[in-house]
C-alpha cells in the first residue's frame, strides 16, 4: 500500500518518524537523484555518498518541511547543497567555476562512434560550466523543471536562473557551433 | 527517449515572468539557438539512462540501492522523532502525537480494510497542547461495487476514530475529525 501513496503523504508520515514510508521515498527517488548528482559532480565514486547524505539531511529536516514546494524539488535542493559542499571540500581554493574531470554519463556502444566527437565536446563544455549553470541546464533541459522549481533547488531567484540559462545557451551555441546539424 | 521541444513564443513566454519584450526576445533567441544542443543533451541523458537502467546496482533489488537503504535505515534509527505532547483527560498524563497517530492508524486499519479501504495517513492538529483536529486520509481499494457510499464508510471510520480517541485521551476531546478519500487504487487483473 505504501508504494501507491504520493510523495507528500509519505513525507508527512516520515515527518512523524515512519521509517517505512521514508524507505519508499528512498527507493522512489534515489536512482534519479544519483543520476542528477552524477551529471553535476565529477567523481562518480563519491556520488553514492552524496545521495546518502542527501537522504539523511532530508530525514533530519523533514519535521520543519512546510510543503511550500514539492517534496521532489526540496530533495533536489538538498542534493544540490550536498554536491556544492562536496565540490568545496574537493577544491577548497576554487570558486566552483570549473570541474576538470569528465562527468560519468556514457553513451551506449551503438551511438558511441557516430557522436563521439560531438559528445566529447558537449561533455567538455558542460563540465567546464560553473555548478549552478550546469545544474540549471540539466534541470531545465533534461528534467524539464520549471524556472521557479530550479530557483528553489538552487536557492536563487527565477531571474538568476533565467540569466544562467541564457548565458549557458549562448556559450554552448558558440562553442559547439561546428557540430550544428 | 524524449523528443526535442519547440521553443515557441508561448512556451518561452510562460517562463518569462516579468521580462521586458526585448529581454524576452533575447531569451527566446538564445533558447532557439541552443535548442539542438538541448535536444542532444536529452538524447545523451537518455543513453545514460538506458545504461543506468541496465546497471543492476541501481535496479530496485540492486546491491547499491540495497546498501543505500540499509545505510540510511541504520543512520535514521539513531535519529528518532520528538513528538509533541497532547493533554489527556487525566491530569498529569500526556500522549505524544507520534504515538497517537500510530495508534489511530493501527486501530483504523481493520475497519478500513473491511470496507475496501486503507488508511494512507492520520494527521493531527494540536493547539495549546490539546488535540484540535484529526484528518484521516483514506484510499479506496478496488473498483468493485460498494455496499455503501464513500460518505457512509467515511462517517463510520470517523466514528471509529472518535471511539479510539475517547479510549486514548478521554472524554473531553473535542477534536474535529474529518475523513478524506485521497485516491482509489485499482489492482490489475
Amino acid at each position: 500500500m505504501l508504494d501507491s501513496l504520493p510523495d507528500e503523504t509519505l513525507a508527512r508520515r516520515a515527518q512523524r518518524g515512519d521509517s517505512a514510508a521514508f524507505d519508499v521515498l528512498v527507493v522512489r527517488h534515489a536512482p534519479a537523484l544519483l543520476k542528477f548528482v552524477r551529471q553535476t559532480y565529477p567523481e562518480s565514486s563519491d556520488c553514492d555518498d552524496i545521495v546518502q547524505e542527501t537522504f539523511i539531511a532530508a530525514w533530519k529536516a523533514l519535521p520543519t518541511f512546510a510543503f511550500r514546494s514539492k517534496f521532489r524539488t526540496w530533495l533536489y535542493s538538498l542534493a544540490s547543497r550536498k554536491t556544492i559542499d562536496a565540490l568545496r571540500r574537493r577544491r577548497p581554493q576554487n570558486d566552483l567555476d570549473s570541474v576538470p574531470e569528465a562527468i560519468d554519463v556514457r553513451p551506449g556502444p551503438g551511438q558511441r562512434a557516430e557522436h563521439a566527437a560531438f559528445l566529447a565536446a558537449l561533455h567538455r563544455e558542460l563540465d567546464s560550466l560553473p555548478y549552478p549553470a550546469r545544474a540549471a541546464w540539466w534541470l531545465r533541459e533534461v528534467y524539464d523543471l520549471p524556472l521557479a522549481e530550479i530557483a528553489t533547488v538552487l536557492h536563487t531567484t527565477e531571474g538568476s536562473v533565467r540569466g544562467l540559462l541564457q548565458r549557458t545557451r549562448k556559450r554552448l551555441a558558440t562553442t559547439l557551433e561546428e557540430f550544428r546539424p | 527517449m524524449r523528443t526535442a521541444r519547440l521553443y515557441s513564443g508561448s512556451h518561452v513566454g510562460k517562463t518569462g515572468g516579468h521580462m521586458s519584450t526585448a529581454a524576452e526576445d533575447d531569451y527566446e533567441a538564445t533558447a532557439e539557438s541552443a535548442a539542438w544542443i538541448a535536444a542532444a543533451t536529452r538524447r545523451f541523458a537518455g543513453l545514460a539512462e538506458a545504461d543506468s537502467d541496465a546497471d543492476p546496482r541501481w535496479a530496485e533489488t540492486g546491491s547499491a540501492l540495497s546498501q543505500l537503504r540499509s545505510g540510511i535505515a541504520q543512520r535514521i534509527s539513531a535519529l528518532p522523532r520528538q513528538g509533541t505532547l497532547i493533554r489527556t483527560a487525566r491530569p498529569g498524563i500526556k500522549v505524544s502525537h507520534v504515538a497517537l497517530a500510530k495508534l489511530l492508524t493501527s486501530a483504523l486499519a481493520e475497519p478500513a480494510a473491511s470496507v475496501a479501504a486503507a488508511v494512507a495517513d492520520v494527521q493531527l492538529t494540536i493547539t495549546d497542547r490539546a488535540l484540535s483536529a484529526v484528518h484521516i486520509h483514506l484510499i479506496g481499494i478496488g473498483a468493485d461495487e460498494r455496499d455503501r457510499t464513500y460518505i457512509q464508510d467515511g462517517d463510520a471510520l470517523r466514528a471509529d476514530a472518535a471511539h479510539v480517541l475517547r479510549e486514548a485521551i478521554g472524554d473531553d476531546s473535542s477534536a474535529e475529525i474529518t475523513a478524506v478519500w485521497d485516491d482509489l487504487v485499482v489492482v490489475g487483473p
